[in-house]
């Protein structure tokens, strides 16, 4: 396996004629397919340059007067764009070693965001540092729904994967409900609004940038997100833990044959998924009120984000994450009166006409 | 394989076991067991089987915070009817409630209308979402069972034809038309000049039923609506760039129309954004700026926000009565949705009253009839309905955090305190 962080390899490995085919090899590649490729890309630009001039008047808007609106979606889009990458990463990595997609992961989010709220509310925790027991604590949930449950159906037809991601989306959902009611909760952030000095250099909250704004929660969300990010990736491509995900995801017979093992290896991995939401959810909590039913709204973004960024790929999570988040924002001041999520859309089904795969994704 | 088997079925058990919680998580309060509707007999002496009432709501998903609480609170006014005596034109005949839980679902909600019609019940309240009622009220005008509405603001729930559809609150194109009306009136009251709006709501039917009706009325007032952003309040999850496009349109108020968590976003997101321009914010049936919790969830944020609702009249003193009790029993303070659902039940037990027999087509032309005239709600006047069942008295208010609480300022006959105008918290 070459360093790439793709963790997807799996189902590519038995069949020799396309194991090579990955992008940069497109060497591999007849005529025909070429050709078929160059139509698609003119023709997604085609389309692309076309649903934008039927806004063209509101671009010339954003481009001229309203040009702080357009940085302001910028900054908006890159900031929760982390955080959509983070949440998708746990996703596509669940994906990319166990192939189930887990339906539960948003509600998992919630989870996360109750418990860092309880040790909020209760002990008077920082919000952030409640990150270290929220990812401790959905490490063992998710370990303990891939032991207990998952474990046992790996063999199993996918739609009885899918059927029990789903089904423990309902149940924790309804869990949290029980013991928490659905009255929204809100985390206060008392140190939101003063300054903070790095390096000598002080900074004032809400952080002006070429007069968009940028509030010290979601910068630390974003950042927070970004470093949980780094630490995955090197933990994946830096350690011998990683060789061990890497080499099931890529071929569990063959881990096996080699000593390792696959079970165990899959608790950790979907330990590890739950995990990441376990932090994106207490990085988000200073910002979004939350009522048992917000993790969800999170699921269908981090869909279309692994989709985006390549099924089992941990970096184009986050390139997805940050694309999407872009999308999202930029589309929403282009094509007004519609839902934001029209742009996302867009977006995606052009990436996929162009690269069916992903942006980062490699052919099976 | 035994193995295979095994987990199969634990498996299949789990999903099982998680489709029912879904099914019934939060509907902790289980239905008395249906009693068959007794055939209406003129003048009975003697008290009959109980009746009963079927209530709607969400009592789980997103909303079912207050598809709950309205679920208690017509639960409440079923036990504080029958305490006080029953249905007297029926010999002292009792009250009792089947909830249904919608999902929040169009579909699961006229499947349980439908269930519960067949179980025997002589009217529902319900159903809090537009596109739930929609079908429930075409599903009772087929059915011809009477409806009365807690919580709905759509305008087409109720068209000219209907016969069996009622609402005691005011619909969305009261709610936009009072709603500018009041902002306007309030602005010259105080000496404010307020000529341009910005309008940031919810893009479903409830948003943008209101808008419709608020942009009319704008215009007749000669205010303008120089921007108009729609998001929707069940995945927005940042409103940042929608406050400074608010800031570049440099309108001199902000209305929003949503619920309670995009509600928060736009608390916090205006004291991030701080648009010079903004003299006021202005709720129009706002799920959120008249909310108890909402001064403190969003810390100060929220300070000097209006919000013009329908919402109860606080300063009734049956009203603060029915809302004591209400928290002692339940433990959490009684939301303008949980009077509403109380005052329908009070509507229906009038109907019965006033029709003086169980019989629905009797039981719909008592309720057309009714007349109550110490209502719960902030109301022009009683609650009377016309033909095609609106309250014609139906009214929104308007609220205003000042302090940290909400306090009605707006008509005066409603007034608990003095509203503040042209005030905005992040330039005090």
């Amino acid at each position: 396996m070459d360093n790439s962080p793709n963790v997807a390899a799996a189902g590519a490995a038995d069949d020799p004629e396309t194991v090579e085919i990955t992008d940069s090899g497109a060497s591999l590649m007849t005529d025909a397919e070429r050709r078929e490729r160059q139509i698609r890309r003119v023709v997604g630009v085609i389309v692309a340059v076309t649903v934008l001039s039927l806004n063209f008047e509101q671009i010339q808007l954003l481009t001229g007067p309203n040009r702080s609106v357009l940085i302001q979606a910028t900054v908006t889009g890159i900031l929760i764009g982390g955080v959509y990458g983070l949440v998708s990463m746990g996703l596509t990595l669940i994906y990319g070693v166990l192939h189930i997609i887990n339906f539960a992961q948003g509600a998992l989010m919630t989870v996360g965001m109750y418990s860092a709220f309880s040790l909020v509310s209760r002990f008077g925790f920082d919000p952030y540092a409640t990150v270290v027991f929220t990812v401790a604590f959905l490490f063992v949930i998710g370990a303990i729904v891939q032991g207990l449950l998952l474990n046992r159906i790996m063999k199993e037809s996918l739609e009885k994967q899918l059927l029990l991601t789903l089904g423990l989306s309902v149940f924790l959902e309804n869990v949290l409900l029980l013991l928490f009611s659905p009255t929204p909760r809100a985390v206060q952030l008392p140190y939101a609004r003063g300054s903070t000095s790095v390096f000598g250099i002080t900074v004032e909250w809400p952080f002006q940038v070429f007069g968009a704004v940028a509030s010290l929660p979601r910068t630390i969300a974003f950042f927070g997100a970004m470093a949980l990010a780094g630490l995955l990736f090197l933990l994946l491509q830096r350690t011998s833990l990683g060789v061990r995900i890497r080499s099931v995801a890529d071929n569990p017979r063959g881990a096996a044959l080699v000593g390792i093992d696959v079970q165990r290896t899959y608790i950790l991995v979907f330990g590890l998924g739950a995990a990441c939401v376990g932090a994106a959810g207490a990085l988000v909590l200073p910002f979004l009120s939350l009522e048992p039913t917000t993790g969800e709204s999170f699921n269908v973004i981090a869909f279309v984000v692994v989709v985006l960024g390549g099924m089992g790929n941990v970096v184009g999570a986050i390139l997805g994450g940050l694309i999407i988040g872009l999308t999202q924002q930029i589309g929403g001041i282009i094509f007004t009166g519609q839902s934001n999520l029209l742009g996302v859309f867009v977006v995606f089904v052009l990436v996929l006409f162009l690269r069916p795969n992903g942006l980062l994704g490699r052919a099976h | 394989m035994r193995r295979t088997k095994r987990s199969t079925a634990i498996a299949s058990a789990f999903v099982a076991l998680a489709m029912i919680a879904a099914a019934c998580g939060g509907d902790d309060e289980a239905a008395p067991a249906p009693e068959p509707t007794p055939a209406p007999a003129p003048a009975p002496e003697e008290p009959g089987d109980p009746i009963a009432i079927g209530a709607l709501h969400p009592l789980t998903g997103g909303l079912a915070q207050d598809g709950i609480a309205m679920d208690e609170a017509a639960q409440m006014a079923v036990d504080d009817i029958n305490a006080a005596g029953g249905i007297k034109s029926l010999a002292g005949t009792e009250l009792t409630l089947i909830s249904a839980d919608s999902q929040g679902s169009p579909d699961v909600g006229a499947t349980e209308a439908q269930r519960m019609i067949d179980e025997g019940v002589v009217a529902i309240i319900g159903a809090y979402q537009s596109a739930v009622s929609i079908n429930v009220a075409a599903l009772a005008e087929r059915s011809g069972v009477p409806f009365v509405i807690d919580v709905t603001v759509a305008d087409a729930v109720i068209t000219d034809e209907s016969r069996y559809t009622f609402r005691i609150q005011p619909n969305a194109t009261d709610n936009g038309v009072f709603g500018v009306q009041a902002l306007v009136e309030m602005a010259e009251l105080a000496g404010v000049e307020i000529s341009t709006v910005a309008h940031l709501y919810d893009q479903s039917g409830f948003g943008t039923s209101i808008h419709d009706a608020l942009a009319a009325e704008a215009e007749v007032l000669g205010i303008e609506i120089v921007e108009k952003i729609t998001y929707n309040p069940f995945d927005v999850s940042d409103l940042t760039t929608e406050l400074a496009r608010v800031e570049a349109s440099g309108a001199d108020a902000l209305i929003n129309t949503g619920y309670y968590g995009d509600g928060v976003l736009v608390a916090r997101g205006l004291n991030e954004v701080r648009p010079d321009n903004l003299k006021v914010v202005f709720g129009v049936a706002s799920g959120a700026f008249d909310v108890d919790e909402f001064p403190s969830d969003v810390d100060g944020a929220g300070e000097y926000f209006f919000n013009s609702n329908y919402h109860y009249d606080a300063t009734s003193a049956r009203v603060q009565d029915i809302r004591a009790r209400y928290e002692e029993r339940f433990g959490k303070p009684m939301r303008t949705a949980g009077v509403l659902a109380y005052q329908a039940i009070e509507v229906i037990a009038q109907g019965l009253e006033s029709a003086g027999s169980a019989d629905r087509d009797a039981l719909r032309d008592g309720i057309s009839g009714v007349v109550i005239d110490d209502p719960l709600v902030a109301t022009s006047g009683p609650i009377q309905f016309d033909e095609s069942g609106e309250n014609i008295n139906a009214r929104p208010i308007v609220m205003q955090v000042l302090d940290g609480n909400i306090r009605q300022v707006y008509p005066v006959n409603f007034k608990e305190a003095d509203f503040v105008f042209g005030q905005v918290p992040w330039r005090d």
